[in-house]
């Protein structure tokens, strides 16, 4: 037997005997936040002898002290949906006005009536291991160490920090800057019907990092608003801060981005998650090439999609004992941007207390149990709901009265011929990556609208010759880049690309050599702004505009840098110059100041310091292989 | 590790410490938050009249009052969260930190706390806890603002009293409670003296922590650790300039 633990940030093995539990458990649940909460309450109602341990003094987590109230998408159905309705009922004869103290109540009585024990203001500090299976832990309680048993430990931390304390295989960040998702920190004002909640996105946070997490706690609370954005005195800042990213576990079954859009999906599903991918850094050039073609290249970022989560994503590979039900599943960044949601997590803490219940019952390893029993548990409570299945869809649009539209399902085309409608339009976007998906047998069609005397089936089918890897239509590219057309198309309803930024992208993504003069203007020429361009609107929505952040500016120059560095990694001879580049356009701090006026440490100023990282980066690259 | 000084809590009387001992010191709390005793708390403090000692607890104060939170009577020091976090910013401020051993040593003390990085152990001359030990409580509070807009004449539950302040419209109410209760016990008990009253007459919002009454004898020496717990002082700002103060002069 050992005990793991992590000291200064590393995992550390120490062997241990004659450990004695002070008590054993069926379940323990780390965290009793949105996941942990459910997964404590149905693994109890199941039978389970069922420990809840929470850093905080309540339950609920972010939707409870973090401040987020509703739902953004997801599926309906499951254990949640029950409670929610209790919560509902409790309201009218609640003792507070606030939603979330009484859904905190609710919950709280929900579980100790199960037989949940829970422990406040406790956490994990070591876990106990036997081979590779975890069977206790340690934990720091307001009265001190105890030692507890355990047959499944549940990870609810949302930042997978059990399970890589356990010796769990993590991953982190994404590939071009090793950045995650900007946090949120949500303050209540009071108006005068009552305490209105306000969020606003912060800059990144290293949440594995306490020195990180601690500048950015402080750092959004000592942020304050200007009055036009905090209408209404200040009465509580919560909490938790919203964390959308953190560690992701290398688990027994993955879901990436590509299998989505290439239609592979598990065949052992344990719950339907669905929106956008919801990424809320403005810096989607810096997201890579897969999540880039989606939503730079066919501007289709806030179209939602379905992912089917396998029940394996929650369980680590190689560790027993231990399941993972939060947002640090088994998904890969891009996805990771979409399974996060309210919804998504409760389902997960829900299928957790059913595979522990399985497991425990067969006597057998988590990644082992039989899953149609698990299916059959999931389906009857409607946490797995096929009829959710439903693939690509537009949601969340308005009419121009405010009224929401219904969603409507999307299919992409599979008939060259039927291209040109698509892309005569502002929404091309399904017709170009319509393109990528047909490959080679729709380049000819392709080539034949480049002539087209409609600038939209020109201009639109150059972008799709290009997401389709052909370089043909890369002299109307170039154009677009040089006019620096402002055109925005209007496929989704937020995040809208402006097609000069969009053949900024297909340009990088293709290595043209040709354009790299025209971008470098871009970086350094001090006229720049001059443009039309950069008086335009960026995006079809009002409420995406940023106050003090020059955002049409900043996806311009984020792009060409990306194109860039694209550009001279696939021509050598072209490092130097660009470098150069590089180090002309930031030597200093005008670029920053061009671009905004904010905190260096807000979302919007670490967006605009990370463009200087990156290429800086970049170059240093280059003088390593030089 | 190495500090002069390691404070434990980050409370207003440890952002007072801090603010005179800058570098040389370290900041270590349990919780994600600051200055809670107070904001979190809903105890918004009283006799802001009091005189303030130290120059940096007096440009508190006007920062303060330029918020406006200051009616006469009645406060609402929540406006001034912003700047009370703006004294920690570019400090030595480590949140979520539990403290799991305060050891001495010959000459120093050891300080291990645990934290998202894991175990950390630091290392310092000096150890000043500002939190609120279980020893030290008399009684405890679960504070409430309470909305009264549409009520002239309203009667409270029993078990919940009244503070002489608020702002507005609103209230703050406490409901009593021993110093043994809990975080559950103290919810079921609003919950209880709430359930069923006229809407107006339901909190808008509930403290996150207990609000303290304490024994007698705090701030104190022991066994080579100072104690000054900081919700034992009448209002945040006394609290802050009893922490520049003890680090100026050791009193």
């Amino acid at each position: 037997m050992y005990i793991q633990v992590v000291k200064d940030g590393k995992t550390e093995k120490h062997a241990v005997s004659n450990i004695k539990f002070s008590k054993e458990y069926d379940v323990i649940v780390s965290g009793l936040g949105t996941a942990g909460s459910i997964a404590a309450l149905v693994s109890a109602e199941k039978g389970l002898k069922v420990l809840g341990i929470e850093s905080f003094n309540c339950t609920g987590g972010t939707t409870t002290i973090g401040g987020v109230l509703s739902y953004y998408f997801g599926c309906p159905g499951g254990r949640y949906a029950e409670v929610d309705v209790e919560v509902a009922e409790h309201q009218d004869k609640t003792h507070t006005l606030n939603r979330s103290e009484n859904y905190k109540f609710v919950l709280e009585n929900k579980m100790l009536d199960a037989g949940t024990e829970i422990l406040y203001e406790s956490s994990i500090c070591g876990i106990y291991m036997e081979d590779d299976t975890v069977i206790g832990v340690k934990v720091i309680t307001p009265d001190g160490l105890v030692d507890f048993g355990v047959k499944v430990l549940m990870d609810c931390t949302a930042d997978a920090y059990v399970a890589y304390m356990a010796g769990c295989a993590t991953v982190y960040g994404r590939e071009t800057d090793g950045l995650t998702q900007p946090y949120t920190m949500v303050s209540g004002v009071r108006t005068e019907r009552g305490i209105r909640t306000t969020n606003f996105d912060f800059g990144r946070v290293d949440q594995r990092d306490d020195k990180s997490l601690s500048e950015a706690l402080i750092f959004s609370r000592s942020y304050e608003m200007s009055d036009e954005q905090n209408v209404g005195r200040l009465m509580l800042h919560m909490p938790l801060i919203g964390i959308r990213e953190g560690r992701r576990i290398v688990a027994e079954e993955m879901v990436g981005l590509e299998d989505i859009f290439s239609g592979k999906t598990t065949k052992e599903p344990m719950f339907f998650s669905y929106a956008d991918l919801d990424k809320h850094g403005w810096d989607v050039a810096f997201d890579g090439e897969k999540l880039g073609d989606w939503a730079i290249g066919a501007n289709l970022g806030a179209y939602n999609i379905t992912v089917a989560v396998p029940y394996k994503a929650i369980i680590p590979k190689k560790i027993d004992g231990i399941l993972v039900p939060c947002r640090a599943l088994g998904v890969d960044r891009d996805v990771s941007s979409c399974v996060r949601m309210v919804l998504d997590m409760k389902k997960a803490g829900e299928a957790a207390a059913n595979i522990a219940h399985v497991a425990i019952k067969h006597n057998c390893r988590l990644r082992d149990i039989p899953y149609d029993e698990l299916k059959t548990m999931l389906l009857e409570s409607k946490c797995l709901d096929y009829t959710y299945n439903r693939g690509f869809r537009v949601d969340g649009m308005y009419d121009a009265n405010g009224k929401r539209l219904p969603a409507e399902n999307v299919s992409f085309l599979s008939e060259p011929s039927k291209l040109e409608e698509g892309l005569a339009t502002l929404k091309p976007g399904v017709a170009i990556w319509s393109a990528k998906c047909m490959g080679k047998k729709c380049i000819d069609v392709l080539k034949g609208l480049l002539t087209s005397e409609n600038e939209n089936t020109r201009k639109h089918a150059a972008f799709a010759l290009a997401i389709a890897g052909d370089n043909s239509g890369a002299e109307i590219l170039r154009e677009m880049v040089i006019e620096r057309d402002a055109c925005t198309l209007i496929d989704c309803r937020k995040h809208n690309q402006q097609r000069c930024c969009m053949a900024i992208y297909f340009l990088g993504r293709l290595a043209d050599e040709e354009i790299a003069d025209e971008l470098i203007k871009i970086l350094t020429d001090e006229n720049e702004l001059f443009h039309p361009i950069y008086s335009s609107k960026f995006s079809s929505s009002k409420g995406r505009q940023v106050e003090d952040f020059h955002n049409i500016y900043f996806q311009v120059v984020s792009n060409a840098v990306i194109a860039l560095i694209r550009i001279a990694d696939a021509h050598p001879k072209l490092c130097e110059r660009v470098a150069n580049a590089f180090s002309l356009a930031f030597e200093d701090e005008k670029y920053y100041e061009k671009i905004t006026q904010r905190p260096k440490k807000s979302c919007e100023g670490s967006m605009v310091l990370n463009v200087k990282k990156v290429a800086y980066a970049a170059t240093k690259r280059w003088e390593n292989i030089e | 590790m190495e500090y002069e000084v390691i404070i434990i809590g980050a409370t207003f009387a440890a952002a007072g410490l801090i603010e005179k001992y800058k570098e040389k010191a370290l900041i270590l709390e349990r919780r994600p938050q600051a200055g809670y005793e107070f904001f979190n708390a809903i105890n918004f403090g009283n006799e802001y009249s009091a005189e303030l000692k130290s120059d940096e607890a007096i440009m508190l104060f006007e920062r303060f009052k330029s918020k406006n939170i200051f009616a006469g009577e009645r406060v609402c020091i929540f406006d001034c969260a912003y700047d009370f976090y703006k004294c920690l910013a570019d400090k030595n401020v480590l949140l979520n930190m539990e403290i799991i051993s305060v050891e001495k040593q010959k000459d120093c003390f050891l300080v291990t706390a645990h934290g998202v990085s894991g175990y950390r152990t630091y290392k310092a001359k000096k150890v000043i806890d500002t939190r609120v030990h279980k020893e030290m409580i008399l009684s405890k509070t679960l504070n409430a603002v309470l909305k009264t807009s549409a009520l002239k004449n309203f009667v409270l539950p029993e078990g919940v009293k009244m503070e002489n302040w608020g702002y507005d419209d609103d209230i703050v109410v406490k409901c009593m409670l021993s110093a043994e209760e809990d975080y559950v016990s103290a919810r079921r008990k609003l919950f209880n003296a709430f359930e069923n009253m006229h809407e107006d007459l339901k909190p808008l919002l509930v403290a996150d922590t207990f609000g303290y009454e304490l024994k007698d004898g705090y701030p104190k020496e022991e066994n080579g650790i100072y104690y000054m717990p900081s919700c034992a002082y009448k209002n945040p700002l006394l609290a802050f300039d009893a922490g520049v103060i003890y680090a100026s002069e050791g009193i």
